[in-house]
Order: structure tokens, then C-alpha cells, then sequence
């Protein structure tokens, strides 16, 4: 998170410009009357920005800033860990990121309700720090293994791109949970419009994803709801001035995209990873823990790709829409939590039973989850405090 | 594992690059954009460098939020968005290319 060089810190730090922005925010925002402004991210860490830096805390009575789909974590289906716990139990190594290392199951397998219940019971699993890692100690040592592969748009060149050029070991397999954001964004403003609560009337579109997808599809979805979006950064002052820009944009009725993070994200994004992407993987439609299936909305190997396929070489069924159940723990609200119409405090589990430490629902596991966030900085209600560290 | 980390290209390699997090921490990453060139300052994320960082595009923005902020505030908040508009300008003309 933290942006190393001077000209970035100031984006974090500087006091005075983030009360000036402020003032802008307050002002629109009373143009705009007493009726409620929604803005909803897409992106764990603009959730993280929002709550570490107590931004809530800074908007206007009538502006609410709130997290929708941001986690890839959050939304692996339980079936697909449980298969990872099954072949690591089965012997098999299994190569796993470390907030997908603690992930709860719904369903026990062998008595694990994780990989981390499955390596404490003597199943293989081995954490890494990313693809490319595996991808070495694999070539190195020839054993068979599976790649929990996680991930958004961000994380798709970590794998493409080994696979395309081919740098991966034939026993090296890949288990593709790869999924898309902007159709799981689409699918959560319409999921608001459906139950008749307060819409979207703003969005805040991830910036590194945006990175690799260009500003291209948040236009079309801008367009698509009426409704603008602007892509942004991560620091304090970017995430402040994208409300500004958003509710300037509402003001004026305005839907279309603006790109704020312009230091990262063009119109068209990094062409070379679509390409590549495009040639390893097909986009198909895919499951969503607590959601339920999404129209294209997910990533699998193809053509010759394919013999790296963890599924095909493992006997491993695919989820089939007519197959998936709901797949959350009995009273988790991750799945609305996902969609942006709960929050953590409605949930009656959060920090009472489910910790970061013991985690009961997907979104406590991994920093991006709203539950993890909030439950580790205190959420809305404390982020006063927090405000000081930006001096507003 | 979604976070996204800056930091700069110390060796560009076949398909991978050496990248230094700061403080002498450095990795092999995957090289997942074009024109990446060594001491570029890039992002890095889930262990592949999805893009660089262009430094001067931060003014842009703030440009860009300038223009509307001006047009709403009022002289004496005009004059504290000229003041931080102008202290990015300095910052980002030391040591910049
Ligand atoms: S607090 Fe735990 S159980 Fe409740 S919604 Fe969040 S992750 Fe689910």
C-alpha cells in the first residue's frame, strides 16, 4: 500500500489539501439537497483507504460511501476450496496465497475446514508469495501440483503470462477461480435496483484493475445505469477527490468515466495482458460464493492452456449453475455485505464469533474483505480518530 | 495477496524483472507490461509489474481536480487549492526527469 517515493507521500499527507477537498465535497454535496448520495467502491483497498484514513467520518449527512464487490477472496466458492483441501489431503501439493490458505469451507473435508486445518493434519500445502515462486519450485523438484489460482484482472498476468510463454512445468497444474470484476459490478447495481434500496448514484471503479481493463468498461457501465464512475487511487487525497469529481458528475447529470488514478490507468489499459489473456483463457460464466452464478464472469484455460488445467488432470467437476447451493455459514451476511446493501455491523457473528484470528465468513479472511477491514480499524464509527492521521 | 505495492525495476530479465520494494527488499516479479525499462517506477501486484507509475500524470489530476474545485470555491479556498497545487509542483520538479 504504502507509495514509497515523495511525490506519492504527499497524496497521503498533505493535511491542507485534504481539508481543502473537503470543503468541495460539502459544498457539492449541499447543492445536491438532503437526498442520500450513494457511492459504491469496487476494490478492497479503496475500502482499506476509506476506513484506515477515516474518510467516512469526513462526508457530508447525505453522502454514503459503500463497499461493494472488492474481494477475490470473498467470493472463491467454498466448493472449490474444498476440492484444494481434498487433493492436498489426497497428497498432492497444493500451491496457495496466504489469505486463501485461511479461508473457511462450508463443508469439512477429512476434518479440514481449510488449507491451513488441512497442512495441521497432514495434508500438502505450501504457501507462496505468487505464481511465479511456484512456478520455480515446481520445475525444481518435478512433483505434481495444483495452484489455487484467485484472483481479479489484477492478478490474471501472475499466470498468463508464465503460461503463454511457456515457463510452467508440465507438473505444474492451474485451478482457475479467475474472476471478472465489472460484470459482478453490473450484477450488484442491479441486485440494489431489484430490492427497491437506495441506488448507486456513483461509482468509485478500482484502480488496478482498471490498470489491466482500461477506463473503457466503467464508461460502458456509467452509460449502461446513468450513472458516473470515476477510477481512483488509492492514497486519502485521490480517493477524496473522486468523490468530489463523482458528486460534481451527479450534479450536473452527467454518466460517463473520468479517470483520476491517470498516473496508472489509461482509456484502453495494458493491451499486452488482454492479449495474452485472451490467448490462455476463455471467459465463461462462473460462480460467486453467496451470489450465485454470473453471465461471463469468469476465467478458464483453454486450447493447448489446457493441459495445465488442475480440473482435467485431477478429475475435478467444474460447478454447473444447476449444481451450486448457497454457500455461506448460517446468519454470514457476506453475500449482501458483496453487494453493498449490508455492512459488517449488521452481521450478528461480527467480532463476536468471527475474527480475523477465526475467521466464521469469507470476508474476514483476507485485508481486502470489508469484514477484515472494518473489524481490524474500526469501521465508520471510530474512523474519527483515525482521521487525525491525515490532519482533517 | 490484491495489494498492490510500488517499486522500481533494478533488472529487466527474460520474462521477469528484479524490483526493489524499498529498503533493499527486493523480488523477481512477473514483467506483465510493454516498455518497461530498468528504474522505472512501477506497480507491482500479486507478483507481476502490471504497469508503471508515470510520476508527472499525478499533476494532471490534480489539474484536473483543480479546475473543478476553482469553479465552486470561494477566493480564499481558491487561493489554498492554487497553494497545494503549487507545492506538487515543486515536489514533483525535484529530482524528476
Ligand atoms: S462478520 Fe463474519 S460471519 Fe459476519 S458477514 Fe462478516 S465474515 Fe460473514
Amino acid at each position: 500500500m504504502a507509495e514509497s517515493p515523495e511525490s506519492l507521500q504527499v497524496l497521503r499527507y498533505d493535511a491542507a489539501a485534504a481539508s481543502s477537498i473537503k470543503k468541495t465535497i460539502w459544498r457539492l454535496a449541499n447543492k445536491l439537497g438532503s437526498k442520500k448520495i450513494k457511492l459504491m467502491n469496487f476494490c478492497g483497498t479503496h475500502e482499506w483507504t476509506t476506513v484506515h484514513f477515516g474518510l467516512r467520518s469526513l462526508m457530508p449527512p447525505n453522502v454514503e460511501l459503500v463497499a461493494g464487490p472488492g474481494c477475490p477472496v470473498c467470493v472463491t466458492p467454498s466448493y472449490y476450496i474444498e476440492q484444494a483441501i481434498k487433493l492436498s489431503m489426497d497428497g498432492v501439493r497444493v500451491f496457495s496465497f496466504g489469505d486463501a490458505f485461511k479461508l473457511p469451507s462450508l463443508r469439512r473435508v477429512k476434518g479440514a475446514r481449510s488449507l491451513e486445518d488441512a497442512k495441521a493434519l497432514g495434508g500438502n500445502v505450501e504457501v507462496v508469495y505468487s505464481f511465479l515462486d511456484a512456478v520455480k519450485k515446481a520445475s525444481k523438484d518435478g512433483k505434481d501440483s495444483v495452484f489455487l489460482g484467485i484472483g481479479f484482472e489484477t492478478t490474471t498476468p501472475s499466470y498468463s503470462i508464465p503460461l503463454y510463454g511457456g515457463h510452467v512445468p508440465e507438473n505444474l497444474y492451474f485451478m482457475s477461480v479467475l474472476r471478472l470484476t465489472p460484470p459482478a459490478a453490473s450484477y450488484a447495481i442491479e441486485a440494489a435496483l431489484e430490492r427497491g434500496v437506495t441506488p448507486v448514484q456513483g461509482i468509485i471503479a478500482p484502480g488496478h484493475v482498471s490498470t489491466i481493463t482500461g477506463a473503457k468498461p466503467w464508461d460502458e457501465m456509467a452509460r449502461r445505469f446513468g450513472i458516473p464512475a470515476v477510477v481512483s487511487g488509492f492514497e486519502p487525497l485521490d480517493l477524496l477527490m473522486s468523490i468530489a469529481m463523482l458528486l460534481k458528475m451527479i450534479w450536473e447529470g452527467e454518466a460517463r468515466v473520468v479517470i483520476e488514478y491517470k498516473r496508472l490507468v489509461s482509456w484502453e489499459g495494458n493491451r499486452y495482458v488482454q492479449e495474452v489473456n485472451s490467448r490462455v483463457f476463455s471467459v465463461e460464466d462462473a460462480a460467486w460464493r453467496g451470489l450465485g452464478f454470473i453471465p461471463e464472469s469468469g476465467l478458464e484455460l483453454k486450447g493447448s492452456y489446457a493441459a495445465h488445467d488442475a480440473f482435467k488432470e485431477f478429475g475435478v467437476k467444474r460447478l454447473s449453475a444447476e449444481e451450486w447451493s448457497y454457500d455461506l455459514p448460517a446468519a454470514c451476511k457476506c453475500a449482501d455485505i458483496t453487494l453493498g446493501l449490508a455492512k459488517p455491523t449488521d452481521c450478528p457473528l461480527f467480532k463476536r464469533v468471527c475474527m480475523p484470528e477465526h475467521p466464521i465468513g469469507p470476508c474476514m479472511v483476507s485485508l481486502e474483505g470489508t469484514c477484515a477491514v472494518w473489524a481490524r480499524f474500526g469501521g465508520g464509527g471510530l474512523a474519527e480518530e483515525i482521521a487525525k492521521e491525515v490532519g482533517v | 495477496m490484491c495489494w498492490g505495492v510500488p517499486a522500481r525495476v533494478v533488472e529487466i530479465r527474460e520474462y521477469t524483472a528484479i524490483v526493489d520494494f524499498g529498503g533493499g527488499s527486493t523480488r523477481e516479479v512477473v514483467l506483465a507490461a510493454n516498455g518497461i525499462k530498468e528504474g522505472d517506477l512501477v506497480m507491482v501486484h500479486a507478483g507481476a509489474i502490471i504497469g508503471r507509475i508515470s510520476e508527472e500524470e499525478i499533476l494532471s489530476s490534480l489539474e484536473l481536480y483543480k479546475e473543478m474545485a476553482t469553479s465552486l470555491a470561494d477566493s480564499e479556498e481558491r487561493r489554498e487549492i492554487e497553494e497545494y497545487i503549487q507545492r506538487y509542483k515543486q515536489l514533483l520538479g525535484v529530482g524528476h526527469k
